[in-house]
């Protein structure tokens, strides 16, 4: 469940900032101290009767990863009400208190109580292999082969007391070729759950994952993302090779950047492959869900925060709202209906950048809705959702680029089934589409009869993984892309489109969560 | 910016290091005798049973008590338990007699302390909330098997000292009575039987590693164990021992001294 894939480098791609050598030194010592006496708990063997260890809410309440979810990393019903209840049994609102040890007699500790190390705190260790073959060698695609683990992360979670829980998260990427370590907080939240009364508003504060709720599982429920190789500092981005994660999440848009005050920043180039508001890993901000008439639906409002993209930007707080209908159908049958609506004043300008200058358009409003649902039948577990983008009218300056040709909607679509096939043996298949929007044509003299820019893309995945243990999987997957070759316009390089210039990609690799 | 995260992670990772290396923190213990709050069995307690099962079990045991809710085959997939079928009424952690209908002090225990690997304790139910779910799930069961009340199982006698004697002697008893066949001779499920049990439901059954008495559904201290061999584990493969042991009550608490000496 919480212990999934998050991708700074994915979804914030570049805004990550490198840490000098000695951080990186006292972060691997403190992995070490931190792994070392949870891989001597695992030796020790856990209650659950179950071979080798398995992470922290398991431990906590003995129990095999399978009852939280469908397979780890993504959550069954029941792991979503008990991570909607704030890491508390679904029904439950004492916040895990009677499983504690309990502090103080008489005194100022009286009452307090305290988890056992293990049952807060857990890891995830990811290493994979990838091999993608293109139409067109634009960067080394060569395998890459990555010092073990590729990605840690460390958490710490779980109920303080009634009503009050909390997540922290770090993740630690040593460092791969050409890139820097870096150690970030991804994810930092503190829970309100159940205030008035069971259900009516919970509350989460600090950096979050906006989609919790949604019924597409969200980007830690994914399997590992294939991340993108991308710079986004300048206009044009260069974009070498698309990522391999939920196409619908994506910002789909061409032509669009965060404003001339990050110009030369990762992240200036609005990448039309990175996820994105709403279904981005985690922004900072807050939000208030609760199930007021019981199970049959859910409401979440939030805010999310970031920065304008006008001159002088400001502070951007994105409003956005979610309902989620839940029905148990009938033996063996969940069905999980939501849908979302985020707007974002001023977001982004459209920007282009004839003969090397750049060039902004007036900042446009960004509005953003989609819809989802899942279905869990027996064994099989099958979701999708479509996302909409729509952008203000694009408005230049001046003619020529007045002339350029824009799309202000984007859509995309992603749909996966999952069938458990054994207790130890998983097969998913997934679909990934987006007509994006954005800038379709460069102003005609520059143009030409060259193809348009905001080409389809369509990717087809399988995976295949394997469990010895419910809490490792070993995987082997697939994406196939089914479009045909494109290039780019001559004027932006004439390059194989990389929505295109993929054929396949394919990984190899192991995800541990202890 | 960096400062920060790095003060932070340094911070973390020191306060583990104390916590990690500070001495043994023992779980509260879980307390049963909840009788002061147990309300009486009305309409009114079952139809809040009835909301507090929609919550906290449904999404296993399915809403109309048949174990099968959305989670069951992602639960175990290829093997048993999956969550119970109410309306079956064959229970394992009874204090009765094979057959016959748990007590509601059993189902408040299994409820209470859940069922290690599969179902959560809900020990964060308040007592009187339990009994109403507990209210609730009888409800689902077959009219036959609640006409009468159950008689309980007597435990004859009390856990005697685990010395070598008696834990030889419960050797003898666990090869007479074949418990190895299914046990293992190490105690570790490994017994010639063991691959091909199955449940009532058809799911193959793992045979009780019982040198893991942490992991035992039904309790691990003596009086569990000897309960455990008394009443057998109905629906599955586990059948009670109580006919066969009546009057060698002690060569039952030999055996329990054995089965908790495999796991020293
Ligand atoms: C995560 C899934 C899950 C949830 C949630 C769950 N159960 Fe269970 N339950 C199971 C499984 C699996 C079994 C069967 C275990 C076995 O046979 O070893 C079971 C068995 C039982 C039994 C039978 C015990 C016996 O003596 O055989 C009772 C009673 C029970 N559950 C009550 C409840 C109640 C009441 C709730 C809600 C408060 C609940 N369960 C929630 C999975 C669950
Ligand atoms: C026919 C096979 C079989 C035989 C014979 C057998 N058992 Fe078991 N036993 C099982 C199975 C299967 C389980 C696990 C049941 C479950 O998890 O639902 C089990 C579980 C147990 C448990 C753990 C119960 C718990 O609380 O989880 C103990 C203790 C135990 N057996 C002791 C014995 C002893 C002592 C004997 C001999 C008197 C014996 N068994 C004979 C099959 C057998």
């Amino acid at each position: 469940m919480w212990w999934t894939p998050t991708d700074s480098r994915l979804h914030e791609t570049g805004r990550v900032r490198p840490i000098h050598r000695f951080a990186l030194q006292a972060a691997a010592l403190g992995l070490t101290t931190t792994i070392l006496p949870m891989s001597g708990f695992a030796a020790t063997g856990n209650d659950a009767g179950l071979e080798g260890p398995v992470p922290a809410f398991a431990r906590k309440y003995n129990l095999s990863c399978n009852v939280c979810h469908t397979r780890e990393p993504r959550l069954n019903p029941f792991g979503q009400r008990f991570q909607e209840n704030g890491y508390q049994l679904p029904g439950t609102e004492d916040g895990g208190t009677s499983l504690k040890t309990l502090l103080g007699g008489p005194g100022p500790l009286d009452g307090a109580t305290l988890d056992e190390v293990t049952n807060f705190l857990a890891a995830r260790l990811r290493a994979e292999v990838q091999q993608s073959f293109v139409r067109q060698k634009t960067v080394s695609e060569d395998p890459d082969f990555r010092s073990f683990p590729n990605v840690v992360n460390v958490f710490f979670a779980g109920s303080a007391t009634r009503n009050v829980s909390f997540y922290f998260e770090t993740e630690f990427a040593p460092p791969a070729e050409s890139e820097e370590a870096k150690v970030e907080f991804e994810r930092v939240m503190l829970i309100l759950t159940n205030l008035g009364r069971y259900q009516l508003a919970n509350i989460r504060i600090g950096k979050i994952d906006p989609s919790a709720f949604f019924a597409f599982p969200t980007h830690r429920q994914q399997m590992n993302p294939i991340f993108p190789v991308a710079e986004s500092e300048e206009f044009p981005p260069e974009i070498a090779r698309i990522p391999v994660l939920p196409m619908a999440f994506a910002a789909k848009m061409f032509g669009l950047t965060r404003g001339s005050e990050h110009q030369g920043e990762e992240g200036f180039s609005i990448l039309p492959f990175e996820p994105f508001f709403f279904n981005a890993p985690a922004t900072t901000g807050a939000m208030l869900w609760g199930r007021p008439l019981g199970e049959l639906f859910l409401y979440q409002i939030g805010v999310a925060q970031d920065e304008t993209a006008e001159d002088e930007p400001g502070v951007r707080w994105d409003p956005y709202g979610l309902l989620r209908f839940d029905f148990l159908l009938g033996p063996y049958t969940a069905l999980q209906l939501s849908g979302f609506y985020y707007y974002a004043k001023n977001a982004a300008r459209p920007t282009l950048a004839p003969m090397g200058n750049v060039v902004f358009g007036e900042p446009v409003d960004w509005r953003r809705w989609g819809v989802g649902a899942r279905l869990h039948y027996r064994f099989l577990d099958i979701y999708g959702t479509v996302i909409w983008d729509d952008i203000d009218d694009v408005v230049f300056p001046g003619p020529p680029l007045t002339l350029s040709e824009w799309d202000t909607q984007g859509l995309g679509v992603s749909l996966e089934a999952d069938w458990v096939i054994h207790q130890n043996w998983f097969l998913g298949v997934r679909w990934d589409f987006m007509d994006p929007g954005g800038l379709v044509k460069l102003p005609p003299l520059l143009q030409g009869e060259d193809p348009e820019i905001n080409q389809d893309a369509s990717l087809l995945g399988g995976i295949l993984k394997f469990y010895p243990v419910p809490n490792v999987g070993l995987y082997a997957r697939s994406h196939f892309n089914l479009l045909g070759s494109v290039q780019f316009p001559a004027a932006l390089g004439g390059d194989e489109h990389p929505a295109r210039n993929p054929t396949v990609i394919s990984a190899l690799g192991v995800d541990m969560a202890f | 910016m960096d400062r920060q995260r790095i003060a932070w992670l340094t911070l973390s990772n020191a306060a583990l290091v104390v916590l990690t290396t500070g001495p043994a923190l023992a779980q509260m213990p879980i307390e049963v005798a909840a009788y002061n709050d147990r309300p009486p069995v009305n309409e009114q307690t079952i139809a809040e049973g009835k909301r507090i099962y929609d919550l906290s079990c449904v999404h296993c045991h399915g809403t109309a008590g048949r174990g099968d809710g959305p989670v069951a085959y992602f639960l175990n997939r290829s093997f048993g338990p999956h969550p119970r079928n109410f309306t079956d009424g064959v229970f394992k952690f009874r204090s009765t007699y094979s057959g016959d209908a748990p007590t509601d002090e059993d189902l408040f225990r299994s409820v209470t302390k859940g069922i290690p690997g599969f179902m959560p304790g809900f020990n964060g139910l308040a007592p009187a909330e339990r009994w109403k779910v507990i209210y609730y799930i009888k409800t689902f069961l077959p009219e036959d098997l609640l006409e009468f009340e159950p008689e309980v199982v007597e435990i004859v006698g009390e856990p005697l000292p685990a010395n070598a004697a008696s834990i030889r002697r419960g050797y003898e008893v666990y090869q007479q009575l074949n418990c190895w066949e299914c046990h293992g001779p190490g105690g570790q499920g490994d017994g010639p039987k063991a691959p091909d049990l199955e449940d009532d439901w058809g799911f193959p059954l793992p045979s009780a590693d019982l040198t893991r008495p942490s992991s035992f559904k039904n309790g691990s201290r003596p009086e569990d164990i000897y309960r455990t061999i008394v009443t057998g584990l109905d629906g599955g493969a586990m059948t009670s021992f109580v006919d066969m042991m009546r009057g060698r009550e002690e060569d039952i608490w030999h055996l329990v001294n054995f089965v908790l000496a495999l796991s020293r």
